[in-house]
């Protein structure tokens, strides 16, 4: 009966071993990786927000972009604005002669009186109506 | 000997302070056996190293997450048998190898296992264990080398307790066939 109980020991043994003084650097290795895991959770709030900047950033490019996507009239009116004001700014910087400014400026249609009117459909001097 | 219970454990691990010391303690009461888990089913020294160190810190980064439903120990081997698992996949998809593939190479490691220890007759008997299927086989290991209860099997590998028992009748016969033929 002993032999037999002794047999069945032999016969459940796994056959197989490990290099000497194993479980002890197993133990090592596998506490400093943990420890390093631990030190890394002390950052954790840096981390965290730094996501949420990182969110923040990436949810207002979404929008904009969706916004675009979206709208691209709104957009071009508002380059059109923007273009047609730079022209302006750059009118007045330039300062261009008064004559061609005012050719710019829209035209009233005026109505003369019947006098002027004569002397301009008969091709007289301007001076002569001045006077 | 631990002088921690589960729960001990558990809340001493939750104080930041006391984590690493927990763990400690952990490790040491578990390392060997689940090293020996992982051993029977991937036989090489080397993977069986690495999926240890993994599967501990796996244990490690999800330790918060156990309620104690189960006993550490179990939800331990359950973390190892599926570390083990995902293994020998991620080796049967790098190598374009079926699992049968995966077992036959498993055979070549206990050949040129240089800490294999056994006889003749052990050597057969475990390259008569690696013909069983995979989940087979942690099964029969499971009851066979390390004495567990049927329920606690049941509880690691997700299996009911009746299919447990008529998987371990069909891989001894299987087994007994397989020493006879070879």
């Amino acid at each position: 009966m002993k032999q037999n109980t002794e047999k069945q020991q032999v016969a459940k043994r796994v056959p197989f071993n490990v290099p000497d003084g194993y479980f002890f650097d197993l133990k090592n290795n596998i506490q400093s990786h943990t420890e390093n895991l631990s030190s890394r959770e002390g950052f954790g709030g840096i981390f965290t927000s730094k996501t949420i900047v990182l969110t923040f950033v990436y949810t207002v490019i979404a929008i904009l972009s969706f916004n675009y996507i979206l709208n691209p009239n709104s957009n071009n009116e508002n380059n059109f604005i923007n273009e047609a004001y730079e022209e302006v700014i750059l009118f007045e910087i330039e300062n261009i002669n008064e004559e061609i400014f005012l050719e710019f400026l829209p035209q009233d249609e005026y109505v003369f009186s019947d006098d002027i009117q004569y002397l301009i459909e008969n091709n007289t001097d301007y001076d002569m109506i001045i006077e | 000997m631990n002088k921690y219970t589960d729960k001990e454990l558990l809340i001493l691990f939750k104080d930041y302070k006391k984590r690493n010391y927990a763990f400690n303690c952990l490790v040491n009461l578990y390392q060997e056996r689940i090293y020996w888990h992982i051993r029977k089913i991937l036989i090489s020294h080397e993977d069986s190293n690495d999926v240890t160190q993994n599967t501990f810190i796996k244990v490690f980064e999800n330790f918060t997450k156990f309620k104690g439903e189960s006993k550490i120990y179990t939800w331990i081997y359950k973390i190892a048998t599926n570390e083990s698992l995902s293994f020998l996949k991620r080796k049967k998809r790098y190598f374009f190898e079926s699992i049968d593939n995966v077992s036959s190479n498993l055979m070549n490691n206990i050949e040129s296992d240089q800490y294999f220890d056994g006889d003749e007759a052990e050597k057969k008997f475990q390259k008569a264990i690696l013909t069983l299927p995979l989940k087979q086989r942690i099964a029969f290991n499971m009851r066979y080398f390390d004495k567990m209860k049927y329920e606690q099997i049941s509880n690691i590998l997700g299996t009911s307790v009746g299919a447990l028992k008529a998987n371990y009748h069909h891989a001894k016969i299987k087994i007994e066939f397989f020493l006879k033929e070879n």
